[in-house]
């Protein structure tokens, strides 16, 4: 007969849990360190014999207070749930900091399975672990597990199945040698694995009277709900209401606290053999990366080397997306012909779609290589510490070195990088981050910089394209010192963050989580761009006289005709560049279609197609100093329309909205204009 | 003196921490009570810096790093 | 023929898309990149 059964993983953040809950429901979450990603609870579920699991992951948290959402939620669910089986993931190298929550989450009540994870790292590091001790002091199953190895899985089921109603093991044994005879009244040892200092145990007992000779307070674990009066939980005060301030005559929270730490002390001294002496690897890597005089300049060179490696390796790969490219070209065409097919739909099938969407597609190997890049980068746990390289950088912008993070995440895509603005606490560092974010150049925006740095800077391509990352990092930072410098107020927003132990990025989660950048890409090319490129084809063969034959009579030249001669003094005064970057936001990569279908270049990133796009281009008198101010102007100018929306609704307000979008029109034309002026004086 | 005043590669005892109730619980939580040990991995000018409490890294600003009072350890 | 059949085809996918990119942006999730586990969009 199957049973069910709900298990809930809950664990510090950085210990593994997600990739242990990965591991068991073969779910796509993102792993990583960085705030606001794992907020919600995942769900999965799985078979073990005949039971059904269902699977809950909990976010992160380091305690269980009420003063986060994550604690409160996780409170919540594990108190009024029917969660079954709370597995405490803890990370087995950092075991005195993860013990802190294991104490609290047994003392909920409900039956506690601590997984150690990364058992690998601690063997590696000739650290041993007391596993007999262990579960004996703690009176919980202790499994020892390695999500990366996959060790450990099967058992850590098969405790879970058989610890569900046993409330508690009762090899509960645990001493306290040098502490005075205890004159308190019970015997607690036996039962609690934290007992706490006479005085307390004392105060818990006269509380759990008055509640339960009042009646009004109902509640399945009486100790738990004195200990947090005791403490002065908000929360539970709130709800109790009774007046019990004869007993409680202040807070006790630091005691308590302080009470838990020294029990985890000793449980340390017990249970941990061989604690690492020896400085770890992670320490000497961060004597460069985080170093005072080396942060910064290493973060800069991680960088260039992340975008050297997709330009170059894009491009080697890129070759064979060419290739395909042409070869479809070729063999539609030559299916049209056969069908008979007319020339409109000819015509709009490869000058239109075939371009645009083909265009878009063969830069693929590019954003590749970025997110992998991304995903190495944050897997490995160095993301932390850019926060806090940056934060001297920050606090002169009034922000903290987090503020960061989200910039950061705007390298990928900036509407991730919008929402993780949440995790800042003050709305209007929030609301300066949401503004400052779209600089950040975004993955859509690399397409436009390849083609133009390609064609126009031959070997010093890779150079002139990641000039766009510095210089949009540039203004982002340079928009948040003036903004602060008008606006001084805003909180103080104290960086505290943890620095996790270096690793070895994991295979499957970096696999994962780049598969499904290239879903999103694909799919993104075969919706959004697909049906831009039929839009903008029809804007360009279409005039008000019906079809045309020459583009410059279409309604897309009249369109970009209007806005033209305000792109002039930045030398983009075409209405071909114009309309090109009206397209951009359906989606900045749909320039690049643009460009294509405008032009009429079937294969935009081939060789050919590029010396050809070149060769008109020139006609018209542009030239490198212009593509490199069309780059700038597609760096800083409005984002995609999902990006809009989402700055809409992260700024909730049509006021702030609309400050973003002149803010980005306006840097956009200043810089380029300020760029071709000066440039061309040369 | 206060965390802010130390010494990079050094460790220091925590004697309290004057913050909010939300932000000191907070620390407590990482394991920064009063009577625990702070080692100081790396430090800036302007007072943020990377501490290592209990066998965990943590990175904090100037505005934490002055408010935890501590005093000198004598090993390692 | 086939040219109605290959048109209608292109017709109708692209309203498709324009349909459901509309009904995505109304309901709050407002990028492709969002999927179960980005936090924006459970989050209200």
């Amino acid at each position: 007969m199957a049973e069910e059964l709900q298990v809930g993983f809950v664990g510090n953040p950085n210990c593994g849990k997600t990739t242990l809950f990965n591991a068991y429901t073969g779910a796509r979450l993102k792993v990583a360190n960085w705030p606001g990603v794992t907020v919600e609870k995942k769900e999965g579920a799985m078979k073990y014999h005949d039971h059904v699991f269902k699977l809950v992951d909990l976010p992160g948290i380091y305690s269980l207070t009420s003063y986060t959402m994550e604690e409160k939620l996780t409170r919540q669910y594990i108190l009024e749930s029917d969660v079954d089986v709370i597995i405490d993931v803890a990370d087995a190298s950092a075991l005195e900091r993860n013990l802190y929550l294991t104490l609290q989450l047994i003392e909920l009540g409900k039956p506690v399975i601590l997984a150690l994870n990364m058992m690998d790292i601690v063997e590696e590091r000739g650290m041993e672990i007391d596993m007999h001790r262990l579960p004996e002091m703690l009176g919980i199953p202790v499994i020892p597990v390695s999500a990366r190895k996959r060790t450990g899985l099967d058992i850590l089921m098969h405790a879970v199945a058989h610890h569900k109603d046993k409330r508690k093991d009762n090899n509960l044994e645990h001493h306290h040698p040098e502490k005075e005879a205890s004159r308190h009244r019970h015997e607690h040892h036996d039962e609690y694995t934290v007992v706490y200092s006479d005085e307390i145990e004392d105060k818990i007992d006269a509380i759990i009277l008055r509640l339960r000779s009042d009646g009004k307070v109902k509640t399945k674990n009486y100790r738990w709900y004195a200990l947090k009066l005791l403490e002065k939980d908000e929360e539970i005060t709130a709800e109790c209401g009774l007046d019990l301030s004869d007993i409680i005559d202040r807070s006790y929270e630091t005691d308590i606290i302080n009470q838990k730490y020294d029990f985890i002390e000793e449980i340390i001294e017990e249970c941990l053999v061989n604690k690492n002496k020896k400085a770890a690897v992670t320490d000497r890597i961060d004597r460069w990366l985080t170093g005072n005089v080396t942060g910064l300049p290493c973060f800069l060179l991680i960088m260039a080397v992340v975008f050297f490696f997709t330009f170059t390796v894009g491009d080697w790969l890129k070759g064979y997306f060419e290739a395909a490219l042409d070869q479809v070209n070729a063999a539609v065409s030559a299916g049209l012909e056969a069908l008979g097919a007319g020339e409109v739909l000819q015509s709009l099938i490869v000058d239109g779609i075939i371009s645009g969407v083909g265009g878009v597609l063969t830069f693929l190997p590019n954003i590749f290589i970025l997110f992998l890049a991304l995903a190495l980068l944050e897997d490995s746990g160095y993301m932390s510490r850019v926060a806090y390289v940056m934060d001297s950088l920050m606090s002169k912008l009034g922000l903290s070195g987090r503020a960061f993070i989200p910039m950061i995440l705007g390298f990928g895509c900036t509407v991730p990088a919008v929402m993780a603005s949440r995790a800042l606490e003050d709305p209007k560092d929030r609301r300066r981050t949401v503004l400052v974010t779209p600089f950040m150049s975004c993955s859509a925006r690399l397409p436009v910089y390849v083609l133009f740095a390609e064609m126009f800077f031959g070997s010093a391509a890779m150079p002139a394209a990641f000039s766009m990352y510095v210089i949009g990092m540039a203004v982002a930072i340079l928009a948040a010192f003036l903004m602060h410098k008008v606006d001084r107020s805003g909180g103080m927003n104290p960086l505290l963050i943890e620095l996790p132990e270096y690793k070895t990025p994991n295979t499957r989660t970096i696999a994962i989580y780049v598969w499904d950048k290239v879903k999103d890409y694909l799919t993104k090319a075969g919706t959004t761009i697909f049906v831009a490129s039929i839009f903008i084809w029809f804007l360009l063969n279409f005039g008000t006289e019906g079809m045309t034959q020459d583009m410059s009579a279409s309604f897309g030249a009249s369109i970009g005709r209007v806005l033209a001669p305000l792109l002039a003094p930045a030398g983009l005064g075409m209405w071909q560049i114009a309309l090109a970057l009206i397209s951009g936001l359906a989606a900045k990569e749909v320039v690049v279609s643009s460009f294509a279908v405008l032009f009429g270049i079937s294969n935009i990133n081939s060789a050919a197609g590029m010396t050809g796009l070149a060769e008109i281009l020139a006609g018209y008198g542009f030239g490198a100093l212009n593509a490199y101010c069309l780059m700038i102007f597609c760096l800083l100018y409005v984002p995609c329309i999902a990006t809009l929306a989402m700055i809409h609704r992260e700024l909730k307000s049509w006021k702030w909205t609309g400050v973003s979008v002149l803010l980005q029109l306006g840097c956009a034309w200043l810089v380029s204009t300020l760029v071709f002026q000066i440039g061309s004086l040369f | 003196m206060t965390l802010r005043d130390g010494e990079k590669g050094k460790g220091y005892r925590v004697l309290d921490v004057s913050l909010g109730r939300a932000a000191k619980i907070r620390l407590e939580a990482l394991g920064m009570t009063n009577g625990t040990t702070v080692f100081i991995m790396n430090k800036k000018r302007n007072g943020s810096m990377v501490v290592k409490v209990r066998g965990t890294r943590f990175a904090f600003g100037s505005g934490i790093a002055g408010a935890v009072a501590v005093e000198e350890r004598r090993e390692d | 023929m086939a040219e109605i059949i290959i048109g209608g085809l292109i017709a109708g996918w692209a309203a498709y898309v324009v349909y459901r990119k509309v009904k995505q942006i109304r309901s709050g999730r407002y990028c492709s990149c969002c999927k179960d586990d980005c936090p924006g969009c459970k989050r209200k």
